[in-house]
This record gives C-alpha cells, structure tokens and sequence, in this order.
C-alpha cells in the first residue's frame, strides 16, 4: 500500500527535554491513524515538525514518499490544537486567505462551510464564534483544497456533546471518502470509534503500533442479569470460566469459542429470561493502559 | 510574488487599525508638508521678528530647493507607517496566524517575502504621494522664472524612496525580533536616540566609522537642508556613499529576519 507519511528517528530536543526522541512511524494511504498518548508525550511536537512548524533536531520524514516541501502542505488540511484565523476578519475573508495561500478556487468556501454546518455564520467575525464554530471553520479551512491527507489535532477539544459528535460525523464521513487522516487525542474513545490504526507515545517514545480492529476484537466478558437466582446455574455450567457478581449484574468469563448466546440459552433451558445480557468487548483505554503500564 | 503581496494586503484591508493609521499619515503628512508658507505667514502676522529678514521671500517651494526641504520634513513621519509595519508583522505572532501560514503552504520565505512587498508598497505609495504634493506646491509657488528647475535635484525622491523603504525594513527586522508590538514600537523610537548617543560617546578619531551606522546612514541620504537659509553651506546632493551604506543594511537586514525566522520554532 501506498505511504503518506513516513518518519525516521524524528527528534526533537527543548533544551535537555526530549520532547520527541527517534520517532519512526508510517502512515499509509486510506487509514485514519490516530497518534494517542498522554498529555506532553510529544504529539503535536511531532505534527508539527512535519508540518514545518518546528524545526526538527535529528531525524527525517517524508511526504508522499518525496523530501517535504511546501507544496506538499498545499495538499494537506490540517489543524494544530486551538483553530487560528484572524480574528478581525470574518469567517469566509479567512478562508479566502487559505485558498490564497493553498492556491484553490473561491467556489470551495460555500461548500466547505455548508459541509460544516456553518451557513449563515460565514460572513461575521471570527471573534464572534463560539469554540463550536471556531473548529467547524478550521475543519472547513482544512477541507478546502480538497485535501489527501487530514490532520487533525485534538479536534473535538473543548465542544459540548453535540458539537463532538457532529465534528466526528465529520470525520467519519471524511474518511468514508477515503482520505488519510491523523487524528491525534488523548480521548480513546474518541480514536476507537474512528480510527483504524493507531500509536501510542510516551515521554516522546514510540511504544506501540497496530490496527484498531487487533486490539478491539477479542469479547472478553458476558454480563447477565435476571429476577431469579442464578449463581448456581452460572457457577455449574462448564463453558463458564468464572462468576463474579457486581451490582446484582454477573460477569461472566467464557471458554474460548462459545458466547453469549449460550448464556442465554442456558438459562432459557431453565426457564428463566434473562434482563440484562451484555457482551464486554476489549476496548482501547484498557489496551492503551496497558501499554502504559508495560513500558513504566 | 505579486500574489504574496495580495495575501499580505488582504490581512491588512480587513483591519480597521491599518486604515486609522495609513489615513493619519497621509491626512498629517500631506497637511503638514503643503502649509509651510502658510505658517510662515501665521508667524509673520503674529509679530515675529527675524532680524528685518522677510522670510516669507525664503524659497522654501520653489524649484528645486523643494525636494530636498520636502523629502527631508516628509521623514519625519515613518513613525506612522513604522507603527503599520509592526502591528502588522507582530499581530501574526500573537494570533500565530503565521504558524498557520506556514501550515497551509507558505514557507517563511514566503512569508517574510510578503512582508517586505507590504514595506515596499507603504514605501513606494509614501514617495509618489510626496512626489506629487512637491509638484503641486511648487508650480503654486515657484515664480515662472524658476519654472525651468523643476526637475533639478529630483534624486531627493529616489532617495527618499530609498529612505522610507530602507528605515522599514529595519523596523520589520525588529518586530520580527522581537514579536510584541508595545516593545517594538518603544525601541523603534528610542533607537536612533541610542544610536547617536553611542556615536557622540565614541572618541573623535573614530568618527569615520559613524556613516556607516544604520540610522546615521539612513539620515545622511537626505541631509538637513534649512541652514542653506541662513548663508551656510549645506550637502545639497544623494551622497552615493550613504546610498551603498544603505543598500548594504537592507540586504543585511532582510538576511538577519530571514535567519531567524527558519530557525524559529512555532509552538
């Protein structure tokens, strides 16, 4: 598969700080990657050198698998951590300034605004938008040129409930077009529910790589509920591993290769209907805090 | 380039503090330079007494003395278009607009390549604007007899282009330096001070050296020109000198931005 972005040994020194120490990450074409870690890991120090903002110490990256230069940024929409535009100028002026800067045609603004909701809103100040707005019209501005690649830091940073869920409407239907997207967060929910591949820094440090899907597949528990009593159908049934009872809800833990549904047959064969049955997927906050713990 | 320099005046057209400022300048400047007569007649008919001298009969908008008394009093109001020049450049550090510039696809070539074409056009809208208030007063004034030297001594206005444009350029180098716009323009204004109180502090025998300093360069393009009223003599002539001098500080000047601009970090 084709390579968007490719990093080798990135690093980046404050000082004594090492704030990224020899980074090396791919990113291919088509996948939404997210970049997690905890806050100071390094994550928007590493979007930025590749995006030419900070200058790097040691190392190298690559675009499209040439030596970075500008117009390759032409060809990225990306936003780092608070959306910034001029302040005075009204919502479409400043996105005509990204069009002028990026080389792309006027008639992208009305599209990009209705694509993010902002209609109406275009022409009043930029100071005048809530946060919500604010990184609507950075999404838009980054969706101008029609981008390959998205980068996308912390974009949901501050929004209410609505506005996260609309923004990762957003990002959904984004990828659905088959752009490559960034996505760095330290809400793992939020990764989980968009990306397909992700890594995990610490202190600057790669510490791990992989798909989504690997490490959300695995059903680790099956919580069951019901009026009657059924411990002692749980504990007696030899697909069932362990019991343990939280808040009146058991929680089960099944032999490999059997599921729920055999909870609830088992149970049915009794007589009894269960009121709660729940299958505990593996999620990746308690993936991520494992990794964390691993490398501590 | 020209489309840099469309980036830069679309930030500026949308920013009610440059027109406030370019307005100012131009309303004071042109005020200023065009009513010297009349001020002189305001002194006269308030009682001043010059010795029995009619200075109303000193030549002070004919030609060609006027290009040089012109282009000299015109300086005088840089200031203004200094402070545009800093507000401009410094607003892009604190709304890290130009962080965002950089995202987008300017590099900070780029960048400072706008910047100097805003400086530029400031300069070059400043010196026709003199240009032509310096023909106009002077066919006011200029008896028919002198009419034939109206293009003597025109070099004042190339140099005064050379003069503003030069002069800005230092400033955008100290804005780029030092990125707030209250500290900038504080230094901007207390740094020819310093510089001719350093110069008067070195010992006699290093005077040759004083041209070469920047403001004492830039201010020896277009050399005070109202003793020549008073019978003394005075440098009447663009000193190639000082235009070397100058030349030399604008290339020194843009490097010095450009340097630290691509080794700046833009968090």
């Amino acid at each position: 598969m084709e390579t968007i972005l490719v990093t080798k040994g990135l690093t980046k020194h404050y000082g004594r700080i090492k704030a990224v120490d020899g980074l090396d990450l791919e990113i291919k074409k088509g996948s939404v990657f997210g970049i997690l870690g905890p806050n100071g890991s390094g994550k928007t120090t590493t979007l930025g050198m590749v995006l030419d903002v900070i200058n790097k110490t040691s190392g190298e990256y690559t675009w499209f698998g040439e030596k970075p230069n500008k117009e390759h940024r032409k060809n990225i929409g990306a936003i780092l951590e608070t959306p910034i535009f001029y302040p005075y100028l009204p919502g479409d002026k400043n996105l005509e300034l990204v069009c002028d800067i990026k080389g792309v045609d006027y008639s992208r603004i009305p599209e990009v605004i209705e694509q993010v909701g902002l209609k109406g809103r275009e022409g009043d100040k930029f100071r005048t938008y809530s946060l919500g707005m604010k990184q609507r019209l950075s999404i838009a501005s980054a969706l101008l040129c029609n981008p390959e690649v998205m980068i996308l830091d912390e974009p949901t940073n501050g929004l209410d409930p609505q506005g996260i869920a609309a923004i990762r409407e957003l990002i959904l239907e984004i990828a659905g077009t088959g752009k490559t997207i960034v996505l760095a967060s330290h809400l793992l929910d939020e990764v989980q529910k968009v990306c397909t591949d992700f890594a995990v820094l610490k202190q600057g440090k790669l510490i791990h790589t992989g798909k989504v899907a690997d490490v959300t597949k695995g059903e680790i528990a099956v919580e069951v509920m019901a009026k009657e009593p059924i411990e002692e159908i749980l504990n007696n049934a030899d697909f069932i591993l362990t019991v343990k009872e939280e808040r009146g809800k058991y929680i089960l833990t099944l032999k490999e290769g059997t599921n729920a549904s055999m909870v609830n047959k088992l149970l049915i064969d009794q007589g009894i209907i269960a009121s709660h049955l729940f299958t505990v997927h593996q999620t990746l906050e308690k993936q991520f805090l494992a990794i964390l713990d691993e490398s501590a | 380039m020209i489309k840099l320099l469309k980036i830069d005046y679309k930030k500026l057209k949308g920013y009610r503090t440059f027109w406030v400022l370019i307005i100012l300048y131009f309303a004071t400047m042109g005020l200023v330079t065009s009513s010297g007569m009349e001020f002189l007649k305001w002194l006269v008919s308030k009682g001043a007494d010059f010795d029995q001298v009619d200075i109303l009969r000193i030549p002070l908008y004919h030609f060609p003395d006027i290009w040089q008394n012109l282009t000299y009093v015109s300086l005088y109001f840089q200031l203004v278009l200094a402070i545009v020049v800093i507000v401009s450049v410094t607003n892009e550090f604190s709304y890290k607009t130009i962080r965002q510039n950089i995202i987008d696809g300017m590099d900070r070539k780029d960048f400072l390549i706008s910047k100097i074409m805003m400086v530029f056009m400031l300069s070059l809208a400043s010196t026709v604007f003199v240009f032509l208030i310096g023909l106009i007063t002077g066919l006011i004034y200029t008896p028919e007899s002198e009419m034939r030297f109206i293009f003597n001594n025109i070099e004042f206005i190339p140099a005064y282009f050379l003069a503003t444009f030069s002069y800005l350029i230092m400033v955008l180098l100290f804005a780029i330096w030092i990125k707030r716009a209250g500290l900038a323009i504080g230094i901007i204004l207390i740094y020819p001070a310093l510089e001719y109180a350093f110069g008067a502090s070195l010992p006699d025998s290093w005077d040759p050296i004083l041209p070469y300093l920047p403001q004492h360069a830039i201010n020896a393009l277009i050399k005070v020109p109202f003793q020549r009223y008073a019978f003394m003599e005075i440098q009447d002539y663009v000193d190639p000198l000082s235009v070397i001098v100058v030349f030399a500080y604008i290339v020194l000047f843009v490097y010095l931005g450009y340097r630290n601009l691509v080794k700046r970090d833009f968090n």
